[in-house]
C-alpha cells in the first residue's frame, strides 16, 4: 500500500509538469529527495487534471514552510502564472493511468527519472505501427490542435522537426493528396498563410485548403514559408517547356495560377520577366534557334514584323535590299537558308515578296516546293491559298 | 481541446471562405451582351463587362457578392536607334557586281544603278503605358463566376514603334463562368489551354468532368489570332500583310484529359480553324501529352501533329531525375518542323525543322546556399532539298548552345547570381552573360543591380556588335499595392558596319500592381 501510494503521489507531481508544459523535459525539481515528505503527487499537484491552472503547482507557501532560511535553505521559486504555449490537445482525465505510468521510463520508480512524456509514449498506444513521432502522418490532430488555436508563435512552429514526409522529394506535389485526406494535421503547423505563398493566384483553390484555418489577425502564427522557392516540377527550363505538364494537368496549373499568369506571358506584348532586360538587342540567336517557341506568344506578322518595319528593317524583296549584303548572289542563294528558318524569313518578308518568283501566275514560276510536298492534302483543305500562286483548275 | 476542437475550428474555416469559396465558386452577373455567333467586337466587350464587373460593390463580400482583383500599371520608356536606307550611285563604288564595298568598309548591294547600305536613324524614345485590369466578380450563386482580363494602351513618345499600341482597349479575357463538381461552363472570350499551344476566341466551353479521371472540354467559337487577340481579317495584319486573311475563322475543338493513376497525366487535343464562309480551313491540328512520375523522376512526352500539311510539328521525350547529394538532372530528345496556318503560304514552301538533344544539370549544396547549373543543346537541321550554292558556300546546318551559372546567398537576403552563354547557330550567334546582385529587405522589398556583357554574331542579319550594360532593380510595396522598377543603360558597339554609330539603349521600365477589394479566400482579405 505505501508503495502503492508512493508511486501514485510521484506520478501526479510529474503530472503536473506535463500539463505545466515546463521547459525541460527531465524535470530539474528533485522529486526524489522531496517523496518523503509528500504522500502523493496531488499533495503539490492536485489540480492536476481539473479544468484551468489552479493547484496544478504548489504554493510557494507550502514550499516557505520548510524553505524558510532555518530548515531548509529559502528559495526563490514561484509558480508559473499560466500554461506555457503549447499545442497539445492532452488532458489527463480520460486517459486514467497513474503517472509513473507516463512520466518514468518503462513505468519504473526511479523519481529521479521524472520528466515529460517523450512523444513515443503516446505513440505507444495511438500509433504503434509509426516508426517515429514525426513518422505518424495522419495522426497529428490526435494529440494536438491546430496551430491558431495554440497560442504558439510562428517561430515556435518553425523551430519544430520537419516531419518525414515533407523531406521527401516530390512532397511539393503529393502534399496536396495528404492535404485532402488529412487537412487537420497540416492545421496543426500551418494556417492558410502557407498555403497562399504558392497558391496565391489560384483560379479554383484547392479543396483541402479551405479546411486548414485562416491566420489569426493578432495571435498565433503558422509555419511562415519562404517566397520564391522554385514549386514542384517547375525547376530547370520549365518556363519555356511547360506545355505538356500544363496540357495534361500535373501539376494542376490553376491550384495556384489565374488565368491572368498565362496571359502575362502569352498575350505577348508586355511580359516583364519572361526575357532577360535586354532581349530586344539579343534575340535574334533566340529566334532563329526557336529554343522556345515564339510565335505561342508572338503573331510573327503583328509582331515581328511590324516592329522590324518600324525600325527601318523591312525587306525590299529583291535584289537591291540591304540587309542580306554579307552573302554573295544572295537572291539566288536562299533557299536552303529559307527552308531551314521560314519562321525568321517571316519576320520581315511578306508573301508578296516570295511570290515574284515563286508564283506560277504572276512570278518567274521558280517552284517553292520539296519532294515531300502534299499539294493534295493542302488543297482538299484550303484551295484558296493554292490560288494565290496557282491558276484555278491548272 | 483536441478533436472537437479541430472540427470546431475546420467549420470556422470554411466559414471564413464562405464568400467567394475562393473564386472557385464565387458568381456576378455580369452583363455581357453576346452578339449572335459571338462575334463581339472589343469595344462593345469591354465596357460591358466592365460595367458588370463594377456594378458589384465589394462592400457586399461578406454576403457573397463582390469583386477583387488587381489593377496593373505597366510604364516603360525604351530608347533604340533605328536603321534608315542610304544609297550612292554605284558608278561611285569600287568593284563590281552586287556585293561591293566602301572605302570605310561599310558593305553595300547594288543594284538599278545604285548601292544600298545600312547606316544609324535617330533616336527612337518609346514610352509605352499600359493599364491592365483583372477583375473576378462573384454574387451568391454557387459556381456562377464572371471574369475579365482588360487591357488599355497609350504610346506616348515614338510610341508607334511599340508593337500592338494600336488598339486603345482590348479585352484579353472576359467571361461567365458557371462551375459545378462535374461540369464546367464558360462563355465569353476564353483562353484555351491546350498542348497545341495557347488560343483565344470569343465562344463558349463545356467542360465534363468524369469520375474515371476523365475530363472533356469541348469548345468553339470565333477564333482569334494567337498573340493579337484579333479576328482573322485585322488590320493588324493587313498593315503588314497584303495576303492578309480575308475572312474570320470558327475555331472547334475538344481537349481530353485522362489521369488513370496519381502518377501519370495524359491529354489530347484536336483541333480546327475554318473560314467563316469558304469553309477552307486554316489549320486542322492534334497534340498528345503525357507526364508519367516514375519514383523520382519525371517523364514527359508531347506530340504535336499537323493534318494539313501531315508534318509532325513537335515530339518531345523529357526526362527529369533528382540524383542525390544535391544534383538534379534532366535531358531531353526533340524533333522539330515549323508550323504555319493554311491562309499563309508558307507552309508551300516545304520548310524543314530539326532534330535535338537537351540536357541540363542542377547542383545544390546542403544549405541550399549555393546552387548551380549547366544546361546545353545541339540541333542538326533536316535536308533542305536545295541545290548547292553557286559559290560553292553552305550554310550552317546545326548549332548548339552551352551555358554554366550559379547563384550564391552571402545570407538569406543578399544573392549573387550569374551565368554565362554560347549560342552558336545557324542563322545568328551569339555569346555572353549576366550577373546580379540583390539585396532583400523584407517581404515584397528588394534592390539589386545588375550587369551584362555579350557579342551577338550572325549570318543574316544587320551586323555583329558587343553591348555592355547595367543598372538598378528594385521593388517596394506601398500599402497594399506593389511598385517595381528597373533601369539600365546598354552601350553598343558595331563591329562590321561603320556607318552604323551604335544601337545604344536606355530602358526605364516600371511597374505597379494595386489589389481591387478583398480575397475571402485569404487571412483578412489578402493579409499573407
Amino acid at each position: 500500500m505505501r508503495r502503492a501510494l508512493f508511486l501514485a503521489g510521484s506520478a501526479m507531481v510529474l503530472g503536473g509538469f506535463l500539463t505545466a508544459s515546463a521547459l525541460e523535459a527531465q524535470s530539474s525539481f528533485p522529486h526524489e529527495k522531496h517523496s518523503v515528505f509528500f504522500a502523493d503527487c496531488g499533495a503539490c499537484h492536485g489540480g492536476v487534471g481539473s479544468e484551468g491552472f489552479d493547484g496544478v503547482y504548489p504554493e510557494v507557501a507550502t514550499c516557505a514552510a520548510c524553505h524558510d532560511g532555518n530548515t531548509a535553505p529559502e528559495i526563490g521559486w514561484t509558480p508559473p502564472a499560466g500554461p506555457r504555449a503549447s499545442n497539445l490537445g492532452f488532458k489527463h482525465e480520460p486517459h486514467g493511468f497513474d503517472c509513473a505510468t507516463c512520466h518514468i521510463p518503462d513505468g519504473g520508480e526511479d523519481l529521479s527519472l521524472m520528466r515529460l512524456p517523450r512523444p513515443s509514449t503516446c505513440l505507444s498506444c495511438h500509433a504503434p505501427q509509426a516508426d517515429g513521432h514525426l513518422s505518424a502522418e495522419g495522426m497529428c490532430q490526435t494529440c494536438h490542435v491546430p496551430v491558431v488555436e495554440s497560442g504558439l508563435r510562428s517561430s515556435d512552429v518553425t523551430g519544430f522537426p520537419t516531419p518525414a514526409s515533407h523531406r521527401s522529394d516530390g512532397f511539393g506535389t503529393t502534399h496536396g493528396a495528404m492535404a485532402i485526406t488529412s487537412a487537420a494535421d497540416c492545421a496543426v503547423c500551418h494556417d492558410r498563410s502557407s498555403c497562399f505563398t504558392c497558391h496565391a493566384g489560384a483560379t479554383h483553390l484547392p479543396e483541402a485548403i479551405l479546411d486548414i484555418p485562416l491566420p489569426q489577425e493578432t495571435g498565433p502564427r503558422g509555419v511562415q514559408l519562404p517566397e520564391g522557392r522554385t514549386p514542384p516540377f517547375h525547376e530547370g527550363d520549365f518556363k519555356v517547356n511547360h506545355a505538356a505538364a500544363a496540357s495534361a494537368g500535373l501539376p494542376e496549373c490553376s491550384s495556384c495560377h489565374s488565368e491572368s499568369t498565362c496571359n502575362s506571358c502569352h498575350e505577348g506584348q508586355n511580359s516583364p520577366g519572361f526575357h532577360p532586360l535586354n532581349f530586344l538587342a539579343s534575340h535574334g540567336p533566340e529566334a532563329y534557334g526557336r529554343v522556345s517557341d515564339c510565335s505561342s506568344c508572338h503573331n510573327p506578322e503583328a509582331f515581328c514584323r511590324s516592329c522590324h518595319i518600324g525600325l527601318g528593317l523591312d525587306a525590299a524583296g529583291g535584289i537591291g535590299g540591304a540587309y542580306h549584303d554579307d552573302q554573295t548572289l544572295w537572291i539566288l542563294s536562299h533557299a536552303p537558308a529559307a527552308r531551314q528558318d521560314l519562321e525568321s524569313c517571316v519576320a520581315c518578308h511578306q508573301q508578296t515578296d516570295c511570290l515574284r518568283c515563286h508564283s506560277a501566275q504572276t512570278g518567274l514560276g521558280v517552284n517553292p516546293h520539296g519532294p515531300d510536298f502534299n499539294g493534295t492534302g493542302i488543297e482538299d483543305r484550303n484551295k484558296a491559298m493554292c490560288t494565290l500562286c496557282h491558276v484555278p483548275g491548272a | 481541446m483536441s478533436i472537437d476542437g479541430l472540427k470546431s475550428s475546420r467549420v470556422r474555416a470554411a466559414s471564413y471562405a464562405t464568400p467567394g469559396d475562393l473564386r472557385a465558386r464565387s458568381v456576378t452577373e455580369m452583363s455581357f451582351s453576346f452578339e449572335s455567333r459571338f462575334q463581339m467586337t472589343q469595344r462593345k466587350l469591354v465596357p460591358l463587362a466592365l460595367l458588370g464587373l463594377l456594378a458589384l460593390p465589394a462592400s457586399l463580400a461578406s454576403q457573397g457578392v463582390g469583386v477583387n482583383g488587381k489593377a496593373r500599371t505597366y510604364v516603360s520608356y525604351l530608347q533604340v536607334r533605328d536603321m534608315v536606307q542610304d544609297s550612292v550611285l554605284a558608278a561611285a563604288v569600287p568593284g563590281e557586281g552586287a556585293q561591293r564595298t566602301l572605302d570605310d568598309g561599310t558593305r553595300v548591294s547594288c543594284a538599278d544603278g545604285w548601292c544600298r547600305y545600312y547606316k544609324s536613324g535617330s533616336d527612337v524614345g518609346m514610352v509605352p503605358f499600359i493599364q491592365d485590369f483583372e477583375l473576378n466578380a462573384w454574387s451568391g450563386i454557387t459556381g456562377l463566376r464572371g471574369y475579365a482580363h482588360v487591357r488599355f494602351r497609350q504610346p506616348y513618345g515614338d510610341g508607334s514603334y511599340w508593337p500592338r499600341m494600336e488598339s486603345e482597349i482590348e479585352a484579353l479575357t472576359a467571361y461567365l463562368e458557371y462551375r459545378r463538381s462535374s461540369y464546367l461552363a464558360k462563355a465569353g472570350r476564353i483562353w484555351q489551354s491546350t498542348a497545341l499551344g495557347f488560343y483565344n476566341y470569343d465562344g463558349g466551353s463545356f467542360q465534363l468532368r468524369l469520375p474515371t479521371q476523365l475530363e472533356v472540354n469541348l469548345y468553339g467559337g470565333l477564333s482569334l489570332v494567337r498573340g493579337i487577340n484579333q479576328l482573322h481579317h485585322t488590320d493588324l495584319i493587313g498593315n503588314v500583310e497584303p495576303l492578309n486573311p480575308k475572312e474570320d475563322a470558327y475555331l472547334m475543338g475538344f481537349h481530353t484529359r485522362w489521369r488513370p493513376y496519381p502518377g501519370l497525366a495524359t491529354s489530347f487535343t484536336y483541333q480546327r480553324e475554318t473560314a467563316t464562309h469558304s469553309e477552307d480551313l486554316y489549320s486542322e491540328r492534334i497534340a498528345g501529352s503525357a507526364r508519367l512520375l516514375v519514383k523520382q523522376a519525371t517523364v514527359d512526352l508531347e506530340l504535336k501533329y499537323d493534318l494539313a500539311s501531315e508534318n509532325t510539328n513537335l515530339a518531345r521525350l523529357a526526362i527529369a531525375t533528382p540524383l542525390g547529394a544535391g544534383l538534379r538532372a534532366s535531358g531531353e530528345v526533340r524533333k522539330y518542323t515549323p508550323y504555319f496556318d493554311l491562309w499563309t503560304i508558307w507552309g508551300a514552301f516545304s520548310p524543314v525543322g530539326y532534330d535535338e538533344v537537351r540536357g541540363r544539370l542542377d547542383w545544390m549544396n546542403a544549405t541550399g546556399r549555393f546552387s548551380a547549373r549547366a544546361y546545353g543543346l545541339y540541333r542538326q537541321y533536316g535536308d533542305t532539298d536545295t541545290d548547292p550554292l553557286p559559290n560553292g558556300d553552305e550554310i550552317r546546318d546545326d548549332g548548339w548552345r552551352l551555358a554554366a551559372g550559379g547563384r550564391y546567398a552571402f545570407a538569406d537576403d543578399l544573392v549573387l547570381d550569374g551565368e554565362y552563354r554560347h549560342d552558336v547557330g545557324y542563322g545568328a550567334s551569339r555569346s555572353g552573360g549576366d550577373v546580379s546582385l540583390q539585396r532583400t529587405f523584407g517581404r515584397g522589398k528588394y534592390l539589386g543591380v545588375r550587369g551584362t556583357a555579350f557579342e551577338t554574331f550572325s549570318e543574316f542579319r544587320v551586323g555583329s556588335g558587343r553591348v555592355i550594360g547595367g543598372g538598378l532593380q528594385g521593388a517596394i510595396p506601398l500599402g497594399a499595392a506593389h511598385f517595381q522598377a528597373s533601369a539600365m543603360l546598354y552601350k553598343h558597339q558595331q563591329s562590321d558596319r561603320p556607318r552604323v554609330l551604335d544601337l545604344n539603349q536606355a530602358r526605364l521600365n516600371m511597374i505597379l500592381e494595386i489589389p481591387i477589394g478583398g480575397d475571402p479566400g485569404m487571412a483578412r482579405g489578402g493579409d499573407r
